[in-house]
């Protein structure tokens, strides 16, 4: 058994961020990581991030109370709007921490952070590092990493999280390189496990975000929240998905249908092509689905007329992935875009501080739900969000350990779930079923995308949850087909799919039970948000006959709702 | 390992380099220009050999060339990450080899001075 | 699209006496990848099979591989641009874990060696410190950088010299010390101008050609050589 006072499990920017935190109280800290912590999904961040730092002309009487106000509007008010105003007050200096640490931000003219405007912002308010802010960011914060001295367990897999009579103990973890299971005893555990992106079909996500970390807290008892607000970020590449950045529209790019029209105009007049990810995706949808898309399957970013030295300074990688990934070149020519699966609003039930249910157990970043982003996230928050909050949870959780009486609790409790684990392990590598693993996924990433996807119905959803059923059902008989032990992606994968298979089945019903129309959630069958009804939190906790829904008020502090437009 | 140390022999190996190209060319202009008709007999280097300038330029070349063949093979040695304490015995040992080669080839050079 | 003949290079330290290579016959489609050719084995051919992979957007830097003779991102590599007969093996003279799974550990530690983070003594203000754009401009090809591992498998010094810290090590250097926000020139250049370090370098350029990000590592060391060489001539 490995004893660790603080164990953070995720290498990206939230899991970082905190492990950095407890690591400057002089803590024992690791991380444990599925991958080597630069390649999380973080790093594939493109665009910017969010702080009313105000240093663009037109931006100059910028503030957190206005971002805020920006955040609240665009999560269609289903955020909770102490937590928002926890996030965008600590904004500015979270990023200028970011700075002083190194992060090469791109620059205005007198040498400050520049600042481009970005979907649903009424001001130039996300600061980038051309269009790779999230490599900018990861690497600046992994440095830290090194600078601190953080222990990090690369390339193992969290399988199990323990935690009995409400309290957290530690984590069972598979080594991928060895393929052995191991215990970790931990005063506290913070996840930054990331989304569940790969759930769906057209994911702009990571491979490796399966969001095993959210499944693992969802059968150990913690309630997982809003998980059926899930974002489609309205431009991926038409070939791959693989995200083509707001920042484009930020910095001028129109969107353009087979009639060659600048169609925003229809859906949002003001805002256009600035409108938030939710109006935007569907717009685009809904342009393509009328038949004025190409192919019938997508539309153009048209960025000609930004010029070849605009691309060249402010969109490197998008020109660089138009061209490895469509075969097209951004200066001459429009990109084929589509909206994609991006983002889980929704995720581990938790506060501004990261606490959970349970005592030492603490998450930040995609695989929580504080809530800051509600039913709809604005472009820059997220890596906002996964600092702000990364810092908070590691501060809490050095707390709680300072604080502790009682320490290295329940080493039996992880022994037994170590053999637990290991026996069904065992039971998985010897089972001789006749599922292919890969094919189950892909089926629930078809259905999941087709019928809980940017457009929702009654009917389509139930025969969605009945085939992720049978789907859980049948993927009681997978066949491993590898069963060695050293760096079994097979086993690794499989291990995911029972997870992803829970998280869509949360999201079905979320989605069925939720009988409004709010930020991405939005069905066919009942069109208007009702906030009379449904101006709540969702809350699915685990039964093994599938979630029990229950539901949280919102935290109003200022902001009433209001009708949105753009 | 601290102290940048490799700078002077990166450095000393450039100058080096530098260096030479023009004491060849001088070597290369006298030997085919300055006194041609004396061509590679006997008496026609003894009496070249009597000239101080030349005397020196070759002296120069003779340094500079031994600095700059034993300090490439000790790169190329040192390129195999021998341990520091081997790196300084071959040091020692390609110094004692360059002072060895430079006074057996001034002797040579100087033969014929006192003649 | 016409069949694709992959061969992969396979070898499980816990099984094999030696490595070998292992061919697929797969069926083709436009605009396929490397990376999906292989996960195409992994999942209907031979679960056995090991490799890296994350971002599949060339962002990531796992999947660097020697394909077809290069060194290149299973993720960007489309396999309609090396014909029908792939060969795929991993990251030349790394030690292998399985398959095309190779240790990352000592690329790794160089990099941490030459502490590749702002150092600085002075209090910083309040605000962000300022920077130019020029001078953003000119770290930007270094820091493009994704870690892959690319210009460390393919450069000599490294094969031979196991101390040697590797191209992206004293790119990272480099980066820092051209950064106007860094006061650590003294110490970085301690570290790295030593005769394990920069002077190993002998141009070859190996590392500027593999790159997929297409950095020149090469003129970033010679400049940290030139900062070096400065730095003694001016007696700092």
């Amino acid at each position: 058994m490995i004893y660790h006072q603080v164990v953070v499990v995720g290498g990206g920017l939230a899991g970082l961020r905190a492990a950095i935190q407890a690591v400057e109280t002089q803590l024992d800290v690791a991380v444990i990581s599925r991958v080597h912590p630069v390649r999380s999904h973080s790093v594939a961040a493109q665009g910017g991030i969010n702080a009313a730092l105000g240093n663009a002309p037109e931006g100059a009487d910028d503030s957190p109370e206005k971002h805020a106000f920006d955040t609240i509007k665009g999560s269609d008010y289903l955020a909770d709007q102490d937590a928002v105003e926890i996030m965008t007050r600590e904004a500015p200096e979270r990023v200028i921490e970011m700075e002083h640490w190194g992060c090469p931000f791109s620059r205005t003219d007198e040498g400050r952070i520049a600042q481009r405007p970005f979907g649903g912002a009424g001001y130039p308010r996300t600061c980038y590092a051309s269009d790779k802010t999230g490599h900018a960011l990861l690497h600046t914060v992994y440095q830290q990493c090194l600078k601190q001295d953080v222990k990090v367990y690369e390339e193992w897999s969290v399988v199990r999280l323990v935690i009995e009579d409400g309290e957290c103990l530690g984590v069972i973890a598979l080594n991928l390189v060895t393929g052995e299971l191991e215990a970790f005893q931990a005063e506290a555990v913070i996840f930054g496990t990331g989304g569940a992106g790969r759930v769906y079909n057209n994911s702009s996500n990571n491979i490796i975000n399966t969001g095993s970390g959210m499944a693992i807290a969802y059968k150990a008892g913690i309630p997982l929240k809003d998980l059926e607000f899930v974002q489609f970020h309205p431009t991926t590449l038409a070939t791959n998905n693989v995200l083509v950045t707001e920042g484009a529209r930020g910095e001028g790019g129109y969107l353009v249908n087979n009639k060659g029209e600048r169609f925003m105009k229809r859906y949002a007049p003001n805002a256009m092509e600035l409108g938030p990810r939710d109006i935007v995706a569907r717009s685009i949808q809904t342009e393509i689905n009328e038949g004025r898309g190409f192919e019938g399957r997508y539309v153009h970013l048209d960025l000609r007329h930004l010029g070849r030295e605009r691309i060249l300074e402010r969109l490197p990688a998008i020109r660089d992935i138009a061209i490895s990934f469509a075969g097209v070149d951004p200066i001459s020519e429009p990109i084929p875009v589509q909206p994609g699966q991006h983002y889980f609003m929704g995720g581990i039930d938790c506060n501004s501080d990261g606490e959970t249910r349970a005592t030492g157990f603490f998450a930040a970043g995609e695989c929580a739900c504080v809530s800051v982003h509600g039913a709809n996230r604005l472009g820059g928050n997220s890596l906002l969000e996964t600092i702000v909050f990364g810092k908070r949870a590691g501060d809490k959780a050095a707390a709680y350990v300072k604080g502790k009486e009682k320490t290295r609790a329940g080493g039996k409790a992880l022994a037994a779930a170590l053999r637990e684990t290991e026996a069904e392990i065992d039971q998985l590598l010897g089972a001789d079923g006749e599922e292919n693993p890969a094919d189950l996924r892909d089926e629930m990433r078809r259905v999941m995308f087709e019928k809980v996807g940017l457009f929702r119905e009654e009917k389509q959803m139930k025969e969605a949850l009945e085939k992720i059923r049978e789907l859980k059902d049948r993927a009681k008989r997978i066949r491993i087909s590898y069963k060695g032990r050293r760096y079994n992606l097979d086993l690794a994968c499989s291990l995911e799919l029972e997870g992803m298979l829970l998280m869509a089945e949360v999201i079905c019903c979320g989605a069925i039970e939720r009988k409004e129309s709010r930020g991405s959630h939005y069905r066919v069958d009942y069109r208007e948000r009702d906030d009379e009804n449904w101006l709540k939190h969702t809350l699915a906790y685990y039964t093994p006959d599938g979630p029990r829904l229950d539901f949280k008020e919102v935290t109003i502090t200022k902001y009433e709702p209001q009708a949105r437009r753009y | 390992m601290n102290g940048m140390k490799g700078v002077w022999a990166w450095l000393g190996q450039r100058v080096s380099g530098v260096v030479l190209v023009f004491l060849l060319g001088i070597h290369l202009w006298v030997l085919h220009f300055v006194d041609p008709g004396a061509g590679v007999v006997f008496q026609g280097v003894a009496i070249r050999l009597r000239s101080v300038f030349f005397i020196v330029v070759d002296l120069a070349l003779l340094a500079f060339s031994l600095y700059h063949g034993l300090n490439g093979l000790r790169t190329v040695i040192l390129d195999y990450s021998i341990s520091e304490k081997a790196a300084r015995k071959l040091t020692w040992v390609l110094t004692a080899v360059g002072v060895a080669a430079f006074v057996y080839g001034a002797l040579g050079l100087m033969a014929f001075l006192s003649v | 699209m016409q069949k694709i003949t992959l061969n992969v290079y396979r070898f499980d330290p816990d099984l094999d006496q030696e490595p070998y290579w292992k061919s697929y016959e797969l069926p083709g489609r436009e605009g396929v990848t490397v990376l999906e050719v292989l996960f195409e084995v992994l999942e209907h051919h031979d679960g056995s099979l090991a490799f890296r992979y994350s971002c599949r957007e060339a962002i990531c830097g796992a999947c660097a591989m020697y394909i077809n003779g290069s060194h290149r991102l299973a993720c960007k590599t489309q396999v309609s641009h090396l014909g029908r007969v792939l060969w795929v093996s991993p990251l030349p003279h790394m030690r292998v874990i399985k398959d095309l799974v190779v240790d990352m550990d000592p690329f790794f530690e160089k990099y941490k060696l030459i502490k590749p983070y702002l150092l600085s003594n002075s209090k910083p203000p309040e605000k962000e410190r300022y920077q130019s754009p020029d001078e953003r401009r000119y770290i930007d090809e270094m820091i493009s950088c994704i870690l892959c591992g690319s210009c460390y498998s393919s450069c000599p010094s490294v094969w031979t010299g196991e101390h040697y810290l590797g191209p992206a090590a004293l790119m990272w250097a480099y980066r820092f010390t051209a950064d106007g926000r860094d006061e650590g020139d003294a110490e970085r250049l301690n570290l790295t101008a030593q005769e394990g370090g920069l002077w190993r370098c002998h141009t070859i350029f190996n590392c500027t050609e593999a790159c997929p990000k297409n950095i020149n590592l090469t003129h970033s060391i010679q400049q940290l050589k030139k900062k070096a060489a400065a730095r003694v001539l001016g007696g700092k």
